[in-house]
């Protein structure tokens, strides 16, 4: 049973998936008042090819494992790609500003060859978003739009909206998570999956108009992170520009909840939001295992369970 | 004695519409009268005049995707010896100016120069988040959330995600 919350009417939302970087990127686009299923699918589904190639393109470039792109190149050697590209000339300074601002966790020459992965997921999908997503909403042509891939989410919402993005931070320690609709057997489980899980799926929910979210863990794939503490399993910061929620996000893993904390109060960044997991082996069977920073109508932490 | 160069080449460049915001400059201090500023300062120059060179998400070409040198035909093998210097894209935290330099027409050097940003951060824009408690478990068909934000699930395994079946759930509204 769950309590309505907002608009009686549910919000008409086209969804479009697009997989690129071996990462499945969903976008929404919310459909404007008066504004039929028909024409916000159409809209949709020129939108999502345009984001395609986009995020192609962005792969053909800077993807380490490609022989040819830019990364590899610089790999080799050969750095003249921030001459005549300026994306890579971008996301190579945005990275050592990274390292700068988070005293070094945040490093594009860890083991020791250029790797900017960290950032350039988050970049792609903020320059889609913003070249492809972001007109739509500013000329009315949808109420809002969000582009999200890998844990990495940018929202807009068009100012004459009560629309409100809710992003579901997932629960890292939730097993598989399979479809839970009532009847339908859960493979990983080998029995009918009622609504109620050992596990819940989400840990918060998150309510946002326009911004990013952007969330780290350990379970992460093509692991940049290069750990150094473990008592984060998970960590989720919004903020204003995607590439630097990633920044934070990968920080956070890296740093360990105490040294993070530290790290932002000393780079003065106080619009950074953020929602903590704790592993519960380091923490005592009371402590709570989330905990928030920047939310200061909210306690400090919550039970989970 | 550089940075006063770039500035007043900045201020050359920005006069002529033709280049469009060039986002590196090429610095000689010993250049010789011959070689044209046009020609010799717009390596990588965006094509699009009336682009912002403010904030990092707007400074592109215009054109989709790559902004590889279609236009310029650069290569390292092709490059005049010198300083090339960015011009900075200010972010909220502040901005970085890369510095290459090339000699024999190679990059022998490359720098990158952070600037803090000292105004009062205090006043920024935030995404202003309101997390909520949340439900014990979530599916497609009695949650009202629209993403889901985690350890990211392979491009293999989408189809038994609660990402998939919220927007299936979505489409069929």
């Amino acid at each position: 049973m769950t309590p309505t919350r907002g608009p009686a009417i549910q919000a008409v939302i086209q969804a479009r998936v697009i997989h690129a970087m071996t990462v499945p990127f969903t976008m929404q686009i919310v459909a404007g008042p008066q504004q039929s299923s028909h024409a916000l699918a159409a809209i949709a589904d020129e939108a999502i090819t345009l984001i395609g190639k986009c995020l192609h393109d962005v792969e053909t470039r800077f993807s380490p494992f490609l022989n040819d792109s830019l990364v590899a190149k610089a790999r080799a050697g050969d750095w003249s790609a921030l001459l005549h590209d300026r994306d890579f000339a971008e996301i190579y300074a945005l990275c050592h500003q990274a390292k700068r601002l988070t005293d070094g966790c945040f490093d594009p020459m860890h083991n020791g060859v250029y790797d900017p992965t960290g950032i350039v997921k988050g970049w792609a999908i903020e320059r889609a978003h913003q070249r492809f997503l972001m007109p739509l909403v500013r000329d009315g042509r949808c109420a809002a739009a969000a582009l999200g891939g890998g844990g990495d989410i940018r929202t807009a919402v068009h100012d004459d909206s009560d629309f409100v993005w809710r992003i579901g931070i997932e629960n890292p320690l939730a097993g598989g998570i399979g479809r839970t609709k009532a009847g339908t057997t859960n493979p990983r489980q080998g029995r009918p999956t009622p609504h109620t899980t050992s596990q819940p799926s989400t840990i918060r929910t998150i309510s946002l108009r326009d911004g990013a979210i952007a969330t780290s863990g350990t379970a992460k794939r093509g692991e940049h992170i290069t750990r150094r503490s473990h008592d984060l399993a998970q960590a989720t910061i919004i903020h204003d520009r995607l590439v630097f929620a990633d920044m934070w996000a990968t920080t956070a893993i890296i740093a360990g909840e105490q040294r993070f904390r530290s790290i932002l109060a000393t780079h003065a960044a106080p619009n950074v939001q953020a929602i903590l997991a704790r592993y519960p082996e380091y923490h005592a069977d009371d402590d709570s295992l989330v905990s928030v920073i920047g939310f200061p109508s909210q306690k400090d932490s919550y039970e989970t369970h | 004695m550089n940075a006063t160069i770039t500035r007043a080449a900045v201020t050359v460049i920005a006069g002529l519409a033709i280049i469009g915001d060039a986002f590196l400059l090429f610095v000689k201090p010993h250049q010789t009268q011959g070689q044209s500023t046009a020609s010799g300062t717009t390596l990588g120059a965006s094509t699009s005049p009336g682009d912002s060179s403010e904030s990092s998400p707007d400074t592109d070409s215009g054109s989709e995707g790559s902004n590889d040198s279609s236009g310029s035909g650069t290569t390292a093998s092709t490059l005049a010896d010198g300083t090339y210097t960015s011009v900075a894209s200010p972010n909220e935290y502040g901005e970085v100016q890369l510095q290459v330099t090339v000699k024999d027409g190679k990059i022998t050097a490359i720098n990158a120069i952070s600037y803090p940003n000292h105004t009062d951060r205090s006043q920024a824009i935030s995404a202003q988040a309101i997390p909520e408690l949340a439900d014990r478990a979530i599916s497609a068909q009695s949650s009202d959330i629209q993403f889901v934000s985690g350890a990211t699930e392979p491009s293999t395994a989408f189809a038994n995600s609660l990402q998939d079946a919220i927007n299936q759930a979505l489409n069929q509204r």
